[in-house]
């Protein structure tokens, strides 16, 4: 069977028989566009496109015509030589789009999109828990799941969408946006929890009871829940509210200069596992070690192009129990460090205005004492 | 000195409107299009081809018969019903498709 290619072609053809103009009525009614009809002795010439060839000759065979094809032009003929000679061409073409249809269906690269650089290795590793990597044939069940999964993050992502389209999974997200609603304050009073003096009183509800410039002790109120109106009936409301006073309180600390500690070794082992569409490789390291893990998902790339393919690598970081010896300056910093923790642990938001420190060392532990003058809220409920 | 003979003043005629906004002759809108432009003649209406010559061609374009006279007349484009002529038009003859053929 010959191979014939007409569909981007035009042809000029000659049409022969009784009342030819009657052939021209059928080529119109039936969607054929004729161009450059020509009058001839025994019928006439026209032009036409290649692809309504097969309904012209069926035309011309129902009315009793005869037709002729005169001239051709265009790429068709050229493809039916080129086709016959170098079949590998056609059986190439095909080919590729076989393989283009069928590697579609698979991760290419995955796009972050406009995550921030810190969220990717997190999001990396959460497609991976769901057998998401560059690589892996993607369906549909798999993709629901793995936004499922992600959308379960809630505290990172306020919205997140997994997009797989001609081998290249989009991430599109955007972070959470949370705000806290605050609760009715409970039917109780504020004490003060460290003495000092007063600087501001804010009281959101509630009754206060001092004023700026009181001089309040450790328990006293600060402010009640409720007061008496004028025919002597109470009025209850909560307090709640911030009263700032300047506080000197001292915090101190000890610090032994020997301690046991988890400390590396130094020594490091590396796993790579390389996935591959269908196929997983891993190289497993000479000696395993116990410690801290560490994994990195690397994409394969020739240049900008993706490959399907990708490298995971754990690298396993020695760590071994031993003895840790501190010199004296840096277990006094150590020891200092945790006053601060202390004095930041009772009150949040204190702002050191001064500090007085004691360091001492004596039997193998540093000690420090630290006098800290500081601002603070110091209302806790009663 | 002469007087000036007055100038004789037209009576001023109210414009007919009716005819302005009456409706256009029954059947109208059936009635043959055709557009020449230069040597090129279009149509939209047309229905067949009846007859095919250098120098004639009659076209059926629904109620009316269309036949066009001239010289070296070809057809430059025929799909559906639009039809795209060219040539030396000399004489274009309109006639009803029920008509009698006058002997």
């Amino acid at each position: 069977m010959k191979l014939q290619l007409w569909a981007a072609d035009v042809f000029r053809f000659a049409v022969t028989g009784t009342e030819p103009h009657r052939f021209l009525n059928r080529a119109a009614a039936a969607g054929v566009r004729l161009r450059r009809v020509r009058w001839q002795k025994d019928g006439c010439t026209a032009t036409a496109g290649g692809a309504d060839r097969r309904r012209l000759e069926q035309l011309a065979r129902e009315g009793g015509w005869t037709l002729t094809v005169t001239a051709r032009r265009g790429p068709g003929r050229r493809a039916e030589a080129l086709l016959r000679t170098r079949l590998g061409l056609a059986v190439g073409a095909v080919l590729f789009f076989a393989l283009l249809q069928l590697l579609g269906g698979f991760v290419w690269c995955i796009d972050f999109g406009a995550m921030d650089a810190d969220l990717q290795p997190a999001m990396r590793a959460l497609l991976a828990d769901c057998h998401i990597q560059e690589g892996t044939r993607l369906t549909q069940p798999l993709l629901q799941a793995a936004q499922a999964q992600a959308l379960r993050q809630s505290e990172v992502f306020g919205w997140i969408s997994l997009n797989f389209t001609g081998g290249c999974l989009l991430i599109e997200s955007t972070p959470t946006q949370s705000r806290t609603v605050q609760q009715t304050p409970p039917p109780q009073g504020l004490c003060a929890k460290a003495d000092g003096k007063i600087l501001a009183v804010e009281t959101q509800s509630g009754f206060a009871l001092v004023k700026v410039g009181d001089t309040v002790i450790r328990g006293q109120p600060l402010a009640s829940a409720e007061r008496l109106d004028r025919k002597g009936r109470a009025v209850v409301q909560g307090a709640a509210g911030r009263i700032t006073a300047r506080v000197e309180k001292q915090y101190t600390a000890d610090q032994p200069l020997t301690a046991e500690a988890a400390l590396y070794t130094g020594r490091s082992a590396e796993e790579v596992t390389l996935y591959l569409p269908g196929c997983t490789r891993t190289a497993a390291p000479a000696v395993p070690l116990e410690g801290e893990r560490q994994t990195a998902w690397e994409p394969l790339r020739l240049g900008r192009l993706a490959l399907p393919g990708c490298l995971r690598r754990v690298t396993t970081w020695e760590k071994t129990t031993g003895t840790l010896t501190y010199s004296e300056p840096t277990a006094a910093a150590l020891a200092l460090r945790r006053c601060r923790e202390q004095l930041l642990q009772e009150f949040p938001d204190a702002e050191i205005e001064a500090e007085q420190r004691e360091i001492s060392a004596s039997d193998g532990v540093a000690r420090a004492a630290v006098a800290y003058i500081f601002t603070a809220d110091i209302a806790e409920p009663q | 000195m002469k007087p000036k003979k007055p100038h004789p003043r037209r009576r001023w005629q109210r414009p007919e409107l009716r005819p302005l906004a009456a409706p256009p002759p029954e059947n109208f809108y059936r009635l043959p299009e055709l557009e020449l432009r230069g040597g090129s003649l279009l149509t939209d209406g047309c229905r067949r081809v009846l007859d095919f010559t250098p120098q004639r061609i009659c076209l059926d374009m629904g109620d009316t018969l269309v036949t066009l006279y001239g010289e070296g007349l070809q057809i430059e484009s025929f799909a559906g019903k639009r039809l795209i002529l060219a040539g030396r038009f000399t004489r274009v003859e309109l006639r009803g498709k029920w008509e009698e053929v006058p002997p």
